[in-house]
């Protein structure tokens, strides 16, 4: 298991209003008004050097692939689309698991409930900076995989796609969470929420990389 | 310049502009100025109507109407809330997110935009057991039931609440919301009607109401 952290945050952050403001519905031809333009600058410059982000990895050798999903040492990625994408893979194959997250400390300084808008800007703000820490444990997996010879295919995670959210128990079971303070509910939820959990393939010669090339749905989670 | 009307022109030109400070203003010169509170009550209700419907047709977006929503409860905070049983008191409503489920973002903007258009609103919160709903329908009186759940895991409760709620509240109209609920769901619950966002949640509580009133079945 490897653990995986970002001293300075900065470089990661560059991003982040573009991202922030997609995510609450602008984009370039509909760019934010100045009011909502600068809470986003100002909400970003308030997380500043608190924005810890950390997570977690570990590849692990796939035992069988069927139609139901995919079979591990912890037990079984119930998504059979992701077990389509596997299956079309060639050469041995191996799963990523991985926990990151934005942790608590980012909030410092905001004051939820305070208004709907800045709870949303909030919840928004926090997500982006979950993917954020996703990306950097996701660029860590994938860098250790290129160095292997291996490809590395999208990260999918529980609840989404045909993927129930209670295979966060398996990826909870393979990797120990605690090292980085996130734990789960028995209803599955991590805590902190500002959390992304996912399973990557990694294989040889990797056919799609996005499970959302195998599969028809038009869905607004859809990557390609 | 200070006459009443042009003082409710400028409440709803600074609701408009998201000027809060124009707003409270114009409440206090408004309420020197005597005019009824029922009078200040209809025209925030019809600037955040107006709003909703301009969100509707993606003349404004979800971030401003939110803006706006905050606004119209600021103003409506500054006026005394109508009482049990006074003439225009709004449908009694409890509204709350189910156990185990600690997403209330999207509950508390329904909460508000139930509460800024008229409804009598009990918010219970987040992570709220079944007994706690009850007793709260029968507390408020209420009228309507809201339920919200943001995962797949938490919405399971459903259908359960749901049926010890119309055991109990016959007459209760239960509507549902959230990230993994659709229509079809909601029918299979047992709910009364489903809205997915703030910008249908009052054409569907409505419609349900309607359908209710006429015995019709969903």
């Amino acid at each position: 298991m490897v653990i995986v952290n970002q001293a300075d945050p900065r470089p990661l952050i560059s991003e982040l209003p573009r991202k922030l403001a997609a995510r609450l519905g602008y984009n370039q031809r509909n760019p934010p008004d100045n009011i909502i333009g600068n809470a986003i600058t100002e909400s970003i410059s308030m997380v500043g050097e608190r924005f810890k982000p950390r997570g977690l990895y570990k590849t692990m050798e796939v035992k069988s692939v069927d139609g139901n999903g995919i079979r591990v040492e912890q037990g079984t990625i119930k998504s059979p689309l992701l077990a389509r994408l596997a299956g079309r893979c060639g050469g041995e194959k191996s799963i990523a698991f991985s926990i990151a997250t934005a942790g608590e400390e980012w909030r410092e300084g905001f004051s939820p409930g305070a208004s709907s808008w800045m709870d949303l800007l909030i919840d928004a703000l926090g997500s982006e900076l979950a993917e954020l820490a996703a990306d950097l444990v996701q660029d860590r997996y994938q860098a250790d995989a290129q160095s292997r010879g291996l490809q590395v295919s999208a990260r999918m995670s529980p609840g989404y796609c045909d993927w129930g959210l209670e295979g966060q128990e398996l990826i909870f079971k393979a990797l120990d969470a605690r090292k980085i303070g996130v734990s789960l509910t028995p209803h599955f939820i991590m805590i902190p929420a500002k959390t992304v959990s996912g399973a990557a393939v990694l294989a040889q010669n990797i056919a799609f990389k996005s499970p959302c090339a195998l599969c028809s749905k038009d869905c607004p989670h859809r990557r390609i | 310049m200070n006459e009443p009307e042009s003082l409710l022109e400028r409440l709803k030109r600074s609701v408009m502009e998201l000027d809060s400070q124009a707003l409270r203003e114009t409440m206090e010169a408004l309420i020197t100025a005597g005019v009824p509170e029922q009078d200040l009550r209809r025209t925030l209700f019809q600037e955040l109507e107006r709003q909703r419907r301009r969100m509707m047709s993606d003349e404004v977006p979800l971030p401003r109407f939110l803006i706006c929503l905050d606004l119209i409860h600021d103003g409506l905070d500054m006026i005394s809330p109508l009482k049990e049983g006074e003439a225009g008191e709004g449908m009694r409503l409890v509204i709350g997110v189910v156990e185990g489920d600690p997403h209330d973002l999207g509950k508390n903007i329904i909460s508000k935009v139930y509460a800024a258009s008229g409804y009598n609103v009990r918010d219970l919160g987040r992570e709220v057991l079944l007994d706690s709903f009850l007793k709260a329908l029968e507390d408020h009186h209420a009228r309507v039931l809201a339920l919200s759940a943001m995962m797949s895991t938490t919405m399971s409760q459903m259908p359960e609440i749901i049926r010890r709620v119309k055991e109990r509240f016959p007459s209760v109209i239960v509507m549902v919301g959230g990230a993994p609920l659709n229509a079809d769901l909601a029918r299979t619950f047992g709910a009364d009607g489903f809205a997915d966002s703030a910008i249908t949640l009052l054409e569907e509580t409505e419609a349900a109401m309607e359908r209710a009133g006429a015995g019709e079945k969903w």
